[in-house]
């Protein structure tokens, strides 16, 4: 006869996680979440807000989430969407402004040119990613390299690439001109190419 | 006028492509530039495959599965 009560046999060795296995996570998510909400917003307070925001959906929701996406994937889409509201809410404006400029990255993109504008040394072809462990490994050195952004710069990147914002919003938000807009981004993925050609290609992750 | 931009030029009209058209000038400056420059075609492709990675980014789990159908009026429009 079986035993249709899985509640009452936690224990049983076939049945799935038990809810509770949930609290061993919630450390490690909160640092994970916290510090891609420090980055992204740029403000502490406001981070740790959003991330307590995300835990509490995700501690009453996660039992009955649908889909295959890992927890922390999961929990870092609802953060993904707590992050855009919050900049999408009509009283931020005044808190999102940028200050200082990154004026280091601006060196940098000019040294990859010569005077007349064109490239200094021959960009190499990027082997792409063949399988899913090749495409993690390079993903973990993507999410390396943005963290090593200027934090204007990454910020601005992170709403364009990660949030998903268009380029007016963003202007919007932050209060910058669609020309300053463009330049950061541009700035930000050339620092990125460099960054990813060091640390992934130069490496011989895929060699 | 030039006939085609110069490569520091064309790096930053690939990364522009990304976030919003381009006018029609600068598409075929673009094309033409790129069809004579390998250097800046290997840019494209680096842009490109950044591009594709980021809306991905901080999922450590990276299995491919986005959260897409978390909320279908998410605001990760990718063109």
């Amino acid at each position: 006869m079986d035993h249709p009560a899985p509640h009452s046999a936690p224990q049983a060795a076939a049945a799935g996680p038990p809810p509770a296995s949930i609290d061993l996570d919630l450390k490690t998510l909160r640092a994970a979440l916290l510090r891609h909400a420090r980055f992204t917003v740029g403000d502490v307070t406001v981070a740790e807000d959003l991330v307590q925001d995300t835990l509490i959906v995700v501690v009453e929701n996660h039992a009955s989430r649908r889909g295959e996406a890992s927890l922390t994937t999961w929990a870092k889409g609802v953060l993904r969407h707590k992050i855009a509201d919050w900049y999408r809410a009509p009283d931020r404006k005044r808190l999102t402004q940028l200050a200082g400029e990154d004026d280091r990255l601006d060196e940098d993109t000019d040294a990859l040119y010569t005077s007349e504008g064109a490239h200094a040394k021959p960009v190499p072809r990027w082997q792409q990613p063949e399988n899913n462990t090749e495409r993690k490994q390079m993903m973990t050195v993507l999410d390396r390299c943005v963290s090593h952004l200027p934090e204007r710069t990454g910020r601005v990147f992170l709403m364009r690439e990660w949030l998903g914002f268009e380029n007016a919003e963003i202007c919007e938000t932050l209060n910058i001109s669609a020309e300053n807009c463009r330049t950061i981004l541009h700035r930000a993925r050339t620092a990125l190419r460099t960054c990813m050609q060091r640390d992934w290609i130069g490496k011989g992750t895929l060699a | 006028m030039n006939i085609t931009h110069s490569c520091k030029r064309v790096a930053e009209l690939l990364s522009q492509q990304l976030d919003e058209p381009l006018d029609l000038l600068d598409r075929l400056r673009l094309r033409v530039h790129l069809s004579m420059c390998s250097d800046c075609r290997n840019v494209d492709d680096q842009l490109k495959s950044m591009h594709a990675l980021s809306a991905d980014l901080f999922g450590d789990e990276n299995d491919g599965i986005g959260d897409q159908d978390l909320a279908p009026d998410g605001p990760a429009k990718r063109p």
